[in-house]
């Protein structure tokens, strides 16, 4: 998150009337924002990593570690650089909910070169060693992503105890106190408050725990008839973990709704690779990712809402947390794949249609603004819609899903972007840039190779539970698109005739390009359509352009038009345009065994390092790639330590931070086989991460032998190229 | 299978077209080479997929050529970069000719950003996989990823490999400046931005930039080394601004024997690869390959 702007937060109640016009105002902003930006054109590839931390305070004597709350003063010495000299400073830092964490990102985004991901891992040190020097000895920065024994007794330092009874408590936790909130800004206290009072309870975050041979049942504070479940009450258990994020630059809204839609399928693969949170409360969980907790620690449906009781005040059942997986793909190739009823109320999908927006975009932000506010700031009730976009952000960004597709920010020259969310954080640097790079890079190879991962939604929903499951990585198996000889030969046809038919595999064939993702070129069919529609309105059935099938799909009062034309194009990228399901909720229409076949269970392994005939694997595609790109020797070298640190983490030979974590429990002397992580296991293994990170202890299972020197990370871009650059125009931020 | 060429022909340029989605994985350069050539020339021509033309004035036999053409077009030219890499085993300058003025009207563009010269004279055999089943091992098996790593950091160098300077000696020195002043032409033309050069040691390289008129900014040194460039030469480049670049070609590209399954009486003179990416944005558009062969001299006409 950006900076944030200060501001008087209204009460509750104030909040809740003001729901509508939030919601009112919010809508006309995107839709005036859209027809500013949707031309722009020609963005280079820019992106950037973010990294939340923990700030942990070891008693050495005690043998104790608790969560440093000092957030607020370490920010303010790490802002005084940024403030002095915002364009020139290495690192930025912002507040994130903990009043123990922080976020650091580069100072400037990575460009588009091959030799920018040789820089990650340098910031990301750079990083660390500037909050450590900041530290007393005893605290250490970490990015750990869940404190283990967050909520068990005295684990604050300073000490702060939980006032569940207290009616000014945010929280009302028993084991969360607000002290651990960041004090620094009212968002993060009103946003907890805001939260438990639209639910009309606290949150309730259920783990089932690890079950070991003398685990006492009930676990302490278990709900009623569920002895077996480690309860969490409050936002901080889910808002205080850390994640591994990543923002990266499209050319032009056309690629980014593209590459929202072909990394949504990788989310829980990368969940899975990535899970680092096995334990919570001090008890070891049946879970090893923290999405499930933070879904349900902002979870601020009511019971209405949740199914629990008849509908009456609330206007509709809403199936998802407003933190968790993408309910819709965007883009026309993505449409049929949108199988899951998508909740959304008519008239704000009305009015963005009325206000030229396609049906997929419509749809998915529409669906956004199913959710209230649950924080507003007096400053910032009124505005001008033709220029502010505070209450469309206000919606958009309490909308904490797996992916987010960002529209450029008022007047600023970032084009449209696409942030993928799903990544636990690693505990080292070299891990989390391995991470981060991988990911820019296959987005590089989608948009080069025209690969196809569209998967259906419910099928990348299951696929996200599984990916919690206790040693996912390397037990479970996920849906995942298939290549099977057919279906490339289908594509290859569907190519041979130029048109795109509905490509399958996941190799998706050269016709369905046309204008999109690659081409700079301004008159993708998207815009095209786009600009058609404006003439001719949505209701009398035009409207084909971007919404794979174009009838009414029920919402609309016009939803029996079954508007199939899509007149100004030549019909490629509407290849299932016929199919009518009117009144049903969603795009799915393509249920037929052809599409069935496409999608088969896979195991990690098999999506990072391949399997014989159906799919060549994530690892080698992107080697394949670099041997084609102009790679630099140190950039190369350090990429192939990434890669191949991936493929033996997804190949079972490293473990999951995890599975590591477990291990650490399981086999400590004091651990008494019941669960239990106790301050002294806590103590002892955050020591080893302190090492870890510090590459002065060397855990083989979990990142090979002696890692910490091989890669070839650097500060600077090589002066060669840098010359050659300047000659030829280069990749560097453009904005002055 | 129906052959493209016949022998009617004295030289002969195949160009495979774009082939970045031919075949998807990791794939060695040899392996792409010929399986592209092998859908250049044998594919039939009867199935909807297969664009062959067949210029008869100028013996070019050209794979898709429509398909590229939409690649090289769909950005401005300013947008994009035109990489390619010219891959020869004879002295000769024609050779670097016809390779040079190949690539301009295969790919019709009146300049390309960067041409690197691989030159290998006394190519280490060996280097090439057995390619009859290249197509079959593209899919990579999960079992062994090590073996396909390339670019280790644990792997002892492999010594056995002599510099190109003591596997060439002064006469391959003073025949390789030759080659690149052909090349040079074409720079002092403008028809290539960027020169460049693959293989070579500190000592080779020193002794080529000493007489360069155009003075090469790219060195390409070998993936499998990529984690331990010899001192010498990263000082060298360093000092004169020369790029570093990693690549993963064998010296010798494909074997007399394995061309002359796919094109009897005909020998390999060079070959080049092309590869286009879009500036700033880290996108391949197009990847493929151009060969020169001519009659064998013992081939009867």
């Amino acid at each position: 998150m950006g900076l944030l702007s200060e501001g008087s937060p209204l009460s509750w109640e104030e909040t809740k009337a003001l729901a509508d016009h939030v919601r009112e105002h919010g809508v006309n902003q995107f839709i005036n924002l859209y027809h500013r930006l949707k031309d722009r054109q020609g963005d280079i590839l820019k992106w950037g990593d973010e990294v939340e931390y923990i700030i942990v305070k070891f008693d050495e004597e005690k043998k104790v570690a608790r969560v440093a709350l000092i957030a607020q003063d370490l920010l303010a010495q790490l802002n005084e650089k940024e403030i002095a000299d915002p364009k020139g400073v290495k690192s930025l830092w912002r507040p994130e909910y903990g009043a123990y964490m922080i976020e650091g990102t580069p100072g400037k985004p990575f460009g588009g070169l091959m030799a920018h991901f040789n820089l990650v891992e340098a910031n990301m040190r750079y990083r660390r060693e500037e909050v450590t020097e900041l530290l007393a000895k005893d605290e250490c920065v970490m990015s750990i992503t869940n404190f283990p024994r967050l909520g068990s007794p005295n684990f604050t330092y300073p000490l702060a105890q939980p006032r569940p009874e207290d009616p000014l408590s945010s929280a009302r936790s028993l084991y969360f106190p607000d002290e651990a909130i960041f004090p620094g800004h009212p968002r993060f206290k009103t946003l907890t408050r805001n939260i438990r009072m639209r639910r009309g309870e606290k949150v309730s975050i259920k783990l089932k725990v690890f079950k070991d041979a003398k685990t006492k049942l009930p676990v302490e504070g278990a709900p009623p008839g569920e002895p077996d479940v480690v309860l969490l009450d409050a936002m901080g258990f889910g808002m205080g973990c850390c994640c591994l994020q990543l923002t990266f630059q499209a050319c032009n809204i056309t690629e980014a709704r593209r590459l929202y839609d072909q990394l949504a399928p990788l989310c829980p693969i990368m969940l899975a690779l990535t899970a680092a949170s096995p334990i919570y409360r001090g008890y070891l969980t049946e879970s090893d990712c923290r999405w499930n907790v933070i879904s349900s620690s902002v979870d601020c449906r009511t019971e209405e809402e949740r199914g629990l009781v008849p509908l009456e005040h609330q206007k509709f059942r809403i199936a998802k947390s407003r933190y968790d997986s993408i309910d819709s793909y965007l883009s026309p190739e993505g449409a049929k794949y949108n199988d899951v009823p998508i909740t959304y109320d008519k008239q704000v999908y009305n009015r963005l249609v009325e206000g030229g927006i396609d049906h997929l975009l419509a749809q998915h932000v529409a669906h956004l603004f199913i959710r209230d506010t649950v924080s507003l700031f007096s400053e910032k009730v009124h505005q001008n819609d033709n220029e502010d976009t505070d209450h469309f952000e206000n919606i958009q960004s309490t909308n904490w899903q797996t992916m987010r597709f960002k529209p450029p920010p008022p007047n600023s020259s970032i084009g449209w972007r696409v942030e993928f969310r799903p990544c636990e954080a690693q505990i080292s640097d070299f891990e989390n840039a391995a991470i981060v790079c991988f990911v820019v890079l296959l987005t590089r190879v989608i948009l080069s190779y025209q690969l196809n991962f569209l998967t259906p939604i419910s099928k990348v929903d299951e696929n996200m539970q599984t990916a919690q499951k206790r040693d996912a990585c390397r037990a479970e198996k996920f849906w995942f698109r298939k290549s099977s000889k057919t279906t490339e030969q289908r594509a290859a046809q569907a190519q041979a005739k130029g048109r795109a038919g509905h490509l399958n595999g996941w190799q998706s064939g050269e016709a369905s390009e046309n204008g999109n993702g690659t081409s700079t070129n301004g008159n993708g069919n998207g815009n095209g359509n786009e600009d058609a529609r404006e003439e001719e309105h949505f209701n009398n059935g035009s409207s084909a352009s971007l919404n794979g099938h174009g009838n009414g799909h029920g919402h609309g009062s016009k939803a029996t038009t079954n508007g199939t034309t899509n007149g100004t194009t030549n019909g490629t990228t509407n290849g299932s345009s016929t199919t009518a399901t009117n009144g049903v909720d969603s795009d799915h229409t393509d249920t037929d065994d052809e599409e069935n076949e496409l999608f088969q269970l896979l195991t990690i392994n098999e999506i990072f390092n391949g399997k014989s005939d159906v799919f060549p694997g994530l690892v080698p595609l992107i080697r394949s790639y670099l041997q084609s790109m102009e790679v630099d020797t140190d950039t190369h070298c350090t990429i192939e330590q990434y890669l191949r640190f991936i493929e033996k983490r997804a190949a079972g030979e490293l473990i999951t931070t995890a599975t590591w974590m477990r291990q650490q429990v399981l086999n400590h002397p004091d651990y008494k086989q019941d669960s239990v992580v106790t301050e002294g296991i806590n103590y002892d293994m955050l020591k080893l991460i302190q090492g870890i990170q510090e590459g002065k202890h060397v855990e083989p299972a979990l990142l090979g032998q002696g890692y910490h020197s091989k890669t070839k990370t650097k500060d600077f871009i090589p002066p060669a190229l840098q010359k050659q650059l300047a000659k030829n125009g280069c990749c560097e931020d453009n904005d002055k | 299978m129906i052959p493209c060429i016949t022998k009617k022909y004295q030289n002969v340029v195949i160009s495979t077209g774009n082939i970045i989605n031919n075949e998807l994985g990791q794939r060695k350069s040899n392996e792409e080479l010929y399986d592209g050539l092998k859908i250049t020339l044998h594919s039939d021509p009867n199935v909807d997929r297969v664009v062959v033309e067949i210029d008869e004035r100028h013996g070019r036999v050209q794979h898709a050529t429509q398909e590229l053409t939409n690649r090289l077009t769909e950005n401005q030219r300013f947008e994009i970069s035109i990489g390619a890499k010219i891959f020869l085993n004879t002295n000769s300058t024609v050779y670097i000719e016809q390779a040079v003025e190949a690539l301009l009207t295969i790919l019709n563009v009146t300049h390309v950003d960067n041409v690197v010269l691989a030159y290998h004279p006394n190519a280490a055999s060996g280097t090439t996989l057995p390619v009859a089943n290249a197509t079959a091992e593209s899919t990579t098996p999960t079992a062994a990823p090590a073996v396909k790593s390339p670019c280790s950091e644990a792997n002892p160098t492999p010594s056995s490999v002599a510099s190109w300077s003591l596997r060439n000696g002064a006469s391959g020195v003073t025949d390789l400046k030759q080659l690149y002043g052909s090349l040079e032409q074409y720079a002092l033309n403008q028809k290539i931005t960027q020169l460049g050069i693959a293989d070579l040691d500190a000592e080779a390289l020193a002794e080529l930039h000493k007489t360069a008129s155009v003075a090469p900014t790219i060195a390409q040194v070998n993936l499998s080394t990529c984690c331990r460039v010899p001192t010498e030469l990263q000082e060298f480049c360093a000092a004169h601004d020369i790029q570093l670049n990693t690549h993963g070609d064998p010296e010798l590209l494909l074997p007399e024997e394995q061309f002359s399954a796919l094109a009897p009486g005909y020998t390999i003179d060079w070959s080049l690869r092309y590869q286009v990416h879009v500036r700033c944005r880290g996108v391949l558009t197009a990847k493929g390959y151009i060969v020169g062969a001519s009659r064998s001299p013992n081939a009867s006409a």
